[in-house]
């Protein structure tokens, strides 16, 4: 018996591909030139924007935006330059040097503002009130309050502490005396710092 | 004969299957690299290109608006005297101390304080060595120390007029961003109503602003008529400073400051100041207050 080679065995894997490259390649190319057409023709063409009757290519577009903006901003700062009335340096920024304190009426006004909230705030007594730059001295006593005096002393240098206004307090020592106008009571010498605005 | 025999070499180069393969790779290669890059292309102008392109009519708009004022604020600012500024230098950040003035400014608001029954005894003024302004080499700052026993409200309305010293007019009383603000209105609203605002609002000194307010504020709202306006507006008024200004300068106050020549006021700092109650409603208020002045030269 003797092996019959016929048309309809398959060439081998590696002579079939040798077969099918040229066309593969030919493919490849043809693909590659319509890709570069629409590249080059096409999509200018769908990405282009209209803008003040002239065509802009779509990645100018945020550009020329942000150009805008900035335009807009010097824009800005000349008008308000104009706007305000002239002024020296010197006064400009000695006034808003000024104008950045704290006042000692806006501390206690902020301080009643928070006691009135509270249901502690009427055993809540300040009798002094010292501010030195930054730096704030309050001294009072909590009284009225029976037993629960240094109890509502520490709620108050909590609540105290955790104002926007207030920074670095130092609390007081916690004590209980006897009074014998007031009865007992907690007095308390509380140093913060003030926040400027 | 079509290729000649020395090209036999190249042409079984080109017809080699590995330079078939080589040929299909970098065709293919490039071609996902246009896909990707047109894909790109199309993304950003989907996400970039076309939220940019509608902002455009707003930003032109504004631009626009922002050359008019400017253009109309150099002519106003071409035609105007720099008042204001000799002010500042005569009255409220002088050269040197200019004690008599600052004396004056003192005893008036002390004295109006105790005819109104706010103060109950002022202690003597006691003005020290001038000192160098840490800040700015510039200045010079004279410590001014006083004792008052005054009530609750009295205390208020002299830390609060201390406060009020040295600002001229009311663009000096208002935080830079409400004054931005009321710019920006005039952009949308009416852009060239901005001379108006400035005129009958911002540069408004404010002694005169404390006095004539509301019709200052009629002339603006007749420029400016919507009710955003109005309502921001509202709100700036309704500021510290220009709240203190309307109600402590409007009466008695500021028409002795001004008879007396002591307006504007010299600009002056609370550096230390203590209050103890007293009880029966008054206080103890011993307050040290910087007055500032222009260095002289030697």
């Amino acid at each position: 018996m003797t092996d019959i080679q016929t048309s309809t065995v398959p060439a081998p894997l590696p002579h079939a591909v040798r077969k099918m490259l040229p066309s593969l390649l030919l493919f490849s190319v043809v693909l590659l030139g319509l890709l570069t057409l629409c590249w080059a023709l096409v999509l200018p063409r769908y990405t282009s924007l209209e803008l003040d009757g002239s065509m802009l290519p779509a990645a100018q577009v945020p550009v020329y935006a942000y150009e805008l903006e900035s335009k807009i901003e010097l824009a800005e700062a000349a008008r308000d330059a104009l706007t305000l009335p002239p002024r020296d340096e010197t006064y400009i920024a000695l006034r808003d040097r000024v104008r950045a304190h704290v006042s000692l009426a806006d501390i206690e006004a902020d301080i009643a503002s928070m006691l009135s909230k509270t249901d502690y705030g009427q055993f809540v007594v300040i009798t002094a009130m010292r501010m030195t730059g930054g730096k704030v001295e309050l001294e009072g006593d909590v009284r009225h309050a029976g037993p629960r005096s240094m109890t509502l002393l520490a709620t108050f240098v909590d609540e105290l502490a955790a104002q926007p206004f207030v920074t670095e307090l130092v609390p007081p020592a916690f004590t209980r005396e006897d009074d014998p106008k007031i009865g007992p009571h907690s007095p308390f010498v509380i140093r913060f710092n003030v926040v400027s605005r | 004969m079509l290729f000649p025999a020395d090209m036999l070499p190249i042409r079984r180069l080109i017809g080699h299957p590995i330079a078939h393969g080589v040929g299909i790779v970098a065709a293919l290669g490039l071609s996902c690299l246009l896909i990707f890059a047109q894909v790109r292309a199309v993304h950003q102008l989907r996400e970039e290109a076309l939220p940019a392109l509608s902002r455009l009519p707003a930003l032109t708009a504004r631009l626009t608006a922002l050359e008019e004022q400017k253009e109309l604020m150099e002519l106003q600012r071409a035609l105007a005297s720099g008042a204001q500024d000799e002010a500042i230098r005569a009255y409220v950040l002088p050269d040197g101390p200019e004690l008599d003035r600052l004396l004056s400014l003192l005893d008036v608001i002390t004295q109006q304080l105790e005819k109104e029954g706010e103060i109950l005894h002022v202690s003597p003024i006691r003005v020290g060595e001038a000192e160098v302004d840490l800040s700015d080499a510039t200045l010079e700052v004279y410590p001014v120390e006083m004792e008052l026993t005054m009530t609750d409200a009295g205390k208020d309305t002299f830390l609060d007029l201390i406060r009020l010293s040295g600002l001229l007019t009311v663009s000096d009383a208002l935080p830079a961003e409400e004054t931005a603000m009321l710019l920006k209105l005039t952009e949308q609203e009416n852009p060239a109503g901005i001379a108006a605002l400035e005129q009958s609002f911002l540069s408004v000194d404010l002694l005169r602003y404390a006095r004539e307010h509301k019709a200052l504020q009629g002339r603006l709202l007749v420029t400016f008529p919507s009710n955003a306006f109005a309502d921001s507006l509202a709100a700036v008024e309704s500021s510290v400073l220009l709240s203190d200004a309307r109600r402590l300068l409007a009466g008695d106050l500021g028409d002795v400051l001004q008879k007396q020549n002591l307006w504007p006021m010299r600009l002056l700092d609370v550096d230390q100041a203590a209050v103890e109650r007293m009880g029966e409603g008054r206080v103890s208020l011993s307050v040290k207050l910087k007055a500032y002045a222009r260095k002289t030269q030697e």
